[in-house]
């Protein structure tokens, strides 16, 4: 018997798939994913495969503490830089053959530093989108029944929410110093109202249905309205959260970092390298390509990100109202 | 001859007094519900508490359904109607316990004996929801869309008959989508697949599949199509007829009401102000609210005395703010000084026909 998920999820995917703006946007978040995931093989100062002298198959570059030794022979990454490798011999040089993405004042690869800033991003992405959506998520069940609990954690989400997320997001990092942790705490301090806000919202509006009080009338108990009428209809508003949230602190990350609130350098960020390329282009000897290349990575990730928000919320919802309001 | 008196007899005529007095209750509250009553609302109240200011306080009640009083005979089928807005909504989820009623009693003499539904706890209530079930008005809404239509229709039977095995459940849905007008093997299909009217034939069927004795439907077939209305009522009246089934029909289209109903009962903001047999209310309507109604309906019924359309003056009150006395007198064309002190009550004013208004007879 064919059940509700395949046959809905695969109208949906037959609808997309003829979406070429859709498939553009969702093969950049992969390219995305890959590059934060195999940037060592992409740039890096350790070879990605190597022959040692005792002849076993070493994978140097995926070590994180590879050492140095002579191999009998290696195969290294296109580009021989990782974020932190200076090279003396070329200040504030332009892009080029050696360079693809230039260098910047004291001789970092630009190249090199990107990459690496996408891993700064999605890790930052990826856990503050999960702990926020798990605290919400259950915040938000509790809110959608009335309730004491329920009154009081509204009344804290709406002041979480009243408050500019920035803000909050600026008093967290100053208390607690800057760090990748710090970054992701804030956020999800800054996010978790918002989900649970929303899961909330939708949890009533699907309990004042009437197949929930069909339910209600057969004599289900509430776990098992919970579990057998709620849940299933909130996937998809789940799976549109997520995104949403990843899409919000990716730019808080990057925000952040502008700002030097963020990840602490020389680990790079993207908005640390745009920030470190506007002094420089302020104080005149401006090196366009220290923020040109973080720039057009950022609006290629963030309308690629958006594309595919959209896309998805128009496919799963035939009425064209979109499910979450950024 | 000696009266033969052992210690203890006092005792035991005392106990058999009181015994007594216990009866004579028992016996009353089967009396107030007669037997051939499956249903007795008895002053039903259901008021909503309206919160609001800075610390959440009540500031309002709202008096959705203000003292409602009628009888359910088995088989047949009670047609509620009334404004929008009358409570008519509120009158069904209090009776069948969507909502706890404020005061008032709702006495179902099912075949398990008397008892007052209105009392009982979450627990308590199980056991009697297999015996009322409910219509819903939107067919939209009443189905989960994430579940099967065969799904749907077991899912009461997994509730109240555990002891049913697989293959019976099974064919069972089968049976019911057959008494309900559709094919079997719609039962894999998903509730999106369908149109309006075979979604209502699918609430139906989830309606019937505990045997339930009394089903309240709450609109059934506003949301529908003129031409599928039809179908959906008469398919209703059959299932009446096959199952002996019990009917409180919410509507606020008197033609279904008159069309399927055996009585009408009209409301007025949360009030029942009249209640009588179909035929007697539609044609011989004696409330001047109901005259107001049923002359606003345009009827080619040759039966129907020709009456000038009574147009209301006035806006409803709102349940928030009802008027003192009888509630229709901010826009009674009869009314008199007397309607604001008093609630008017229902007086049988012959065949069994109630009307909530002492002034019944003045012409207007
Ligand atoms: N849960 C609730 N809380 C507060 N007020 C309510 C609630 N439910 C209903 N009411 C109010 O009670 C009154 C009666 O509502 P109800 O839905 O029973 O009317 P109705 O006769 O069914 O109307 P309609 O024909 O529009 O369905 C309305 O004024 C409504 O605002
Ligand atoms: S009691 Fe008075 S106000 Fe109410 S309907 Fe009768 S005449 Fe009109
Ligand atoms: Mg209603």
């Amino acid at each position: 018997m064919e059940n509700f998920y395949t046959l809905h999820y695969s109208n949906c995917l037959n609808k997309l798939r003829k979406d070429y703006l859709f498939i553009f946007s969702a093969l950049t978040l992969f390219f995305f994913l890959a590059l934060a995931i195999f940037a060592p093989l992409i740039s890096g100062v350790n070879p990605i495969i190597a022959k040692s002298k005792d002849g076993s198959l070493k994978f140097p570059a995926f070590n994180s503490n590879p050492g140095t030794e002579n191999y009998k022979w290696a195969i290294y990454p296109i580009n021989p830089y990782d974020e932190n490798k200076r090279d003396i011999k070329c200040f504030s040089s332009p892009p080029g053959k050696k360079h693809f993405f230039g260098t910047d004042q004291i001789g970092r690869d630009v190249f090199a530093r990107v990459i690496y800033g996408t891993r700064a991003i999605m890790k930052v992405g990826f856990y503050s989108t999960f702990f926020s959506m798990i605290i919400g998520f259950f915040i938000g069940f509790i809110i959608a029944w009335d309730s004491i609990i329920a009154t009081v954690f509204r009344l804290i989400i709406s002041i979480f929410n009243t408050l500019p997320p920035f803000l909050l997001l600026i008093i967290v990092i100053t208390l607690n110093g800057r760090s990748l942790e710090n970054v992701i705490i804030a956020i999800v301090i800054s996010r978790w109202g918002y989900v649970a806000n929303a899961i909330g919202n939708w949890c009533k509006y699907f309990i004042s249905m009437e197949f929930v009080q069909a339910a209600q009338i057969m004599g289900r108990k509430s776990w098992q309205i919970f579990i057998k009428h709620l849940i299933p209809n909130l996937t998809e508003i789940f799976l549109i959260l997520i995104l949403v949230t990843f899409s919000f602190s990716i730019l808080m990350e990057v925000s952040l970092s502008f700002l030097g609130l963020g990840i602490k350098p020389p680990t790079p960020s993207w908005g640390t390298l745009i920030a470190e390329s506007w002094d420089q282009i302020i104080s005149g000897d401006g090196a366009w390509w220290m923020a040109f290349f973080p720039c057009i990575m950022l609006a290629i990730l963030f309308v690629s990100l958006n594309i595919f928000i959209e896309k998805l919320n128009f496919a799963f919802n035939p009425e064209k109202k979109m499910l979450i309001k950024k | 001859m000696e009266e033969i008196k052992k210690p203890g007899v006092d005792l035991i005529t005392e106990k058999l007094n009181r015994l007594e007095g216990k009866i004579d209750r028992i016996y009353k509250f089967f009396e107030e519900t007669d037997e051939e009553n499956l249903l007795t609302v008895k002053d039903l109240k259901m008021y909503f508490p309206v919160f609001g200011g800075v610390f959440s306080t009540q500031v309002a009640t709202v008096k959705a359904v203000d003292g409602v009083s009628f009888k359910v005979k088995k088989g047949e089928t009670i047609g509620v109607v009334g404004e929008s807005g009358c409570g008519k909504t509120t009158l069904g989820r209090a009776i069948i316990g969507l909502y706890k009623p404020t005061a008032g009693k709702v006495i179902f003499n099912g075949q398990t004996g008397a008892v007052d539904l209105a009392r009982l706890d979450r627990g308590e209530f199980k056991p009697y929801r297999k015996d009322i079930q409910m219509i819903f008005q939107d067919p939209y809404a009443s189905l989960n869309p994430r579940m099967s239509v065969g799904e749907i229709i077991r899912e009461p039977m997994d509730i109240h008959n555990p002891e049913m095995s697989e293959r019976e459940k099974l064919d069972k849905v089968k049976w019911l989508l057959n008494k309900c007008g559709l094919r079997e093997e719609q039962s894999a299909r998903y509730p999106h697949e369908f149109s309006g009217g075979q979604r209502q034939r699918v609430g139906i069927a989830r309606a019937l599949a505990t045997n339930p004795e009394i089903i309240i439907a709450d609109e059934p077939v506003s949301a529908l199509d003129v031409s599928i209305q039809a179908q959906v009522i008469n398919l209703m009246m059959d299932l009446q007829e096959e199952f002996g089934l019990t009917y409180i029909f919410i509507a606020h289209d008197l033609a279904i009401v008159k069309h399927i109903s055996t009585r009408i009962a009209v409301m007025y903001l949360g009030n029942l102000v009249e209640i009588g047999d179909a035929d007697e209310v539609y044609n011989n309507a004696k409330h001047p609210y109901s005259r107001a109604l049923l002359s606003a309906v345009p009827q080619p019924d040759p039966e129907r005395k020709d009456k000038n359309r009574i147009i209301l003056e006035g806006d409803v009150p709102t349940p928030l703010n009802k008027p003192s006395g009888c509630s229709f007198r901010t826009r009674c064309p009869i009314a008199k000084s007397e309607c604001a002190a008093k609630i008017p009550e229902l007086k049988d004013t012959g065949n069994g026909h109630m009307v909530a208004c002492p002034f019944w007879k003045t012409e207007f």
